[in-house]
């Protein structure tokens, strides 16, 4: 065991943060509250980190990386972290789509959607949830039914994070109504502006950055050739995405853990109230836990091919992060209910528990997969068209 | 950075499980429930495959390594509730005599086998003699040596060592949760000393606290283990009962805890181990270690017995002999809260 980075690690990390001392403005960490919603600054933020190859560390040049290892790449991301630097406007086209696009999509594909995606000149949106499909994603209806060389798309999608704002959306459709509910998914890629797509914002109950969506699918044409990964694997497709999601959102999440520690730690500065020390420590000892968690998992899966510790990190974050905001709405005392800023981030700290796979599912995922324990018995997996409603 | 144990920790870790899977079973830890001499024969074999002398320095006749190796160990003792004074031996008094008094012949006793116990609590120091009581020490009914920890004039800390066998020093056993780790008070009365040290001998504790919290991070995987392993089989409604996810799930949340503690259990010993860090960051870590472990350990305590339901609060179940050590450590050295507390004033004051 050993804490000391590695000679590689400090030369990145330092590189980084040199850059990133260039790129932000002056007084940047104390203007947070403003710079979060400069749009402008986000854009130019992921457009440089593209160029200068600290987008993706861990990918080639060219596409937004320097081929750093696992374990640079996680010091960069965590430095990132650290420094609260500007999030990326689409985080979902970076985190999600991209490695997808990357590990199912054809040569054309990649050549055709990657680098747009990494650069943030095109936005895009996962469609996946629907009004009848949350957690149990594998009981989504959108049919795709393939009609010379175009298939034909109908249905709905609910959740839909910036699908208004995006050009493209990998769209999950049943296209295989006989098969098993698992089995007969088909990831398309399909064009938001094409003829029979609507798209209606849903107003969020509090202020919020990003905006979630209705999509309404009615006799879309998707070209037979826009699928992503195989037809009929598209499940393979959302399990490999969900991950990249899920190491994508702890991350995220410790962002604002370390920026809810300062927080509650200002207010203590200026009213002390010891009743919330101890709360303070346990989730002081939350973000270290989650930080070096994260190394542990690389470190571990460098040494033995192994990390089942990245599973916890999703939940973990995602638990904390709601216990850290309402601390720090105790801290800030009866004031608390006036800051705009304060509710926001309580709010998005709602969210988190639920995106990327609620709580409740990761719970079942680390039991079954980690701890080893017995399936829920389900009923035997029918096709779903042969199912009564 | 790496989280891996290197070459020869690992075999330490792997000869410890072999020895202990053999020789500490829980007929063994039952017995010495209620034998008081039980321990013996275990502890001559520990002291004979040299456990004793690993964070002794070389110096004292030990071999000098760290707090890594000792936390690697005490994960494993942990997980077998090993009932001899290995850890208030090797994982308190050894770290709270280096760091007060590294040259202490004590740690060479240690390196041979002597049990010390560390003794805190209202004693003072008078010029040429020591009194005071300190309560719950453990092991002190064990140790030939122990450790005193107590206060010189103008309130500065003074260290010493005295035989236990004094005539002025009273040790008086009390009820202890864990009779493998047996409480007691010790009186000094008056006790002369000469080698008294002036020192602060807090990054001792929290080294101990390090050690102590690796231990309940393996008390606490081994009450997981068991209750995993119980709900896999244990059927009702049809069903393994694990298949439940009320049931699923609070074993994830006691999982999750334990890799919380566990990943800052080395998290702090590394940091020990790193020869320039500062002493803040050491006791904030240590901190932290603590409590997350003490948690851990007390909430897979309850899970196990909520889990297996009425067998686990029988005296003929395994549960208690290690719920028994979850409770004495989580106590011990600091509770959560206490820890919880220490780390966040430090952090709200900058000096974390």
């Amino acid at each position: 065991m050993d804490i000391t980075e590695t000679a590689a690690q400090r030369e990145a990390r330092e590189r980084y943060s040199a850059w990133l001392d260039d790129f932000l403005p002056q007084g940047y960490r104390a203007n947070y509250a403003d710079h979060r919603r400069d749009w402008d600054l986000r854009r130019a933020y992921q457009r440089a980190a593209f160029e200068a190859g600290w987008l993706v560390p861990q990918w080639e040049p060219g596409l937004g990386g320097q081929s750093l290892t696992r374990l640079e790449t996680l010091t960069i991301q965590l430095e990132s972290a650290r420094r609260a630097a500007p999030k990326l406007p689409n985080v979902q086209g970076v985190g999600v789509v991209a490695p997808a696009l990357r590990e199912h999509g054809t040569p054309e594909q990649r050549e055709r959607y990657l680098v747009p995606v990494l650069r943030g000149d095109e936005w895009w949106a996962l469609g996946m949830s629907e009004p009848d499909a949350g957690s149990d994603f594998g009981g989504l209806r959108t049919k795709a039914v393939l009609q010379g060389d175009t298939w034909v798309v109908n249905g709905q999608k609910i959740w839909t994070t910036q699908a208004d704002q995006s050009a493209f959306s990998v769209m999950f459709c049943r296209t295989n109504p006989d098969a098993p509910k698992h089995r007969g998914i088909t990831c398309l890629i399909a064009d938001l502006s094409a003829p029979g797509i609507t798209i209606r914002p849903i107003r969020s109950a509090e202020d919020s950055l990003e905006t979630f969506c209705e999509v309404f699918l009615d006799d879309v044409e998707i070209p037979a050739d826009a699928v992503l990964g195989a037809v009929d694997d598209g499940w393979n497709v959302a399990m490999s995405s969900l991950s990249h999601e899920r190491d994508m959102i702890w991350i995220l999440n410790w962002v604002e853990i370390e920026r809810g520690l300062e927080r509650v730690r200002d207010s203590l500065r200026n009213e002390p109230r010891d009743e919330l020390l101890a709360e303070l420590g346990r989730r002081l000892a939350d973000a270290e836990a989650i930080r070096m968690t994260g190394y542990r998992a690389v470190t571990n899966e460098l040494n033995t091919g192994s990390s089942p510790e990245f599973l916890i990190l999703k939940l973990f974050g995602s638990e904390s992060l709601q216990e850290v905001w309402e601390l720090a709405s105790l801290a800030a005392g009866p004031a608390a209910v006036t800051d705009g800023e304060l509710l926001l981030d309580q709010f998005d700290a709602l969210a988190a528990t639920l995106y990327g796979g609620t709580s409740e599912v990761q719970r079942n995922i680390i039991g079954e997969r980690v701890l080893g324990l017995p399936k829920e018995p389900m009923r035997p997996s029918q096709p779903l068209e042969s199912r009564s409603r | 950075m790496n989280f891996g144990f290197d070459d020869g920790q690992q075999a330490l870790r792997e000869a410890a499980l072999t020895l202990l899977a053999a020789e500490c079973d829980s007929s063994v830890v039952r017995r010495a429930l209620e034998d008081p001499d039980a321990w013996r024969p275990l502890w001559k074999k520990i002291v004979e495959l040299g456990w004793t002398s690993l964070g002794v320095p070389e110096e004292c006749g030990g071999l000098g390594l760290g707090v890594v190796d000792l936390v690697g160990l005490a994960e494993v003792t942990g997980r077998w509730a090993l009932p001899v004074p290995f850890l208030t031996t090797v994982g308190f008094a050894a770290p709270v005599l280096m760091a007060a008094s590294p040259r202490s012949p004590a740690l060479a006793a240690i390196a041979t086998g002597a049990v010390v116990a560390v003794a805190t609590g209202d004693v003072r120091w008078h010029g040429s003699t020591l009194s005071g009581t300190a309560l719950q020490v453990a092991d002190a009914s064990r140790a030939e040596m122990i450790v005193a920890v107590g206060e010189g004039a103008d309130g500065v800390c003074v260290v010493t060592v005295v035989s236990a066998q004094s005539s002025n020093v009273r040790i008086v056993p009390v009820s202890s949760v864990d009779q493998n780790r047996p409480l007691a008070e010790v009186h000094f009365d008056e006790v002369p000393c000469v080698d008294v040290v002036e020192c602060q001998p807090q990054p001792g504790f929290d080294v101990a606290r390090v050690v102590l919290a690796a231990e309940l991070v393996g008390v606490a995987q081994r009450l997981l283990d068991m209750s995993v392993e119980h709900v896999s089989t244990r059927v009702q409604f049809d069903r393994p009962i694990g298949a439940f996810q009320a049931v699923k799930h609070r074993l994830v949340d006691t999982h999750v805890a334990i890799e919380r503690a566990r990943t800052l259990v080395y998290d702090a010993a590394m940091v020990h181990d790193e020869a320039d860090t500062p002493v803040a960051r050491r006791r904030h870590l240590a901190s932290l270690a603590k409590a997350a472990a003490s948690e851990a350990a007390l909430l897979a305590s309850r899970s196990a017995v909520q889990v297996h339901a009425a067998i686990a609060i029988t005296w003929e179940h395994d549960v208690h002999l290690f719920s028994r050590r979850a409770r004495h450590g989580a106590a011990a050295l600091g509770d959560a809260t206490t820890m919880y507390r220490r780390a966040a004033r430090a952090y709200v004051e900058g000096d974390s």
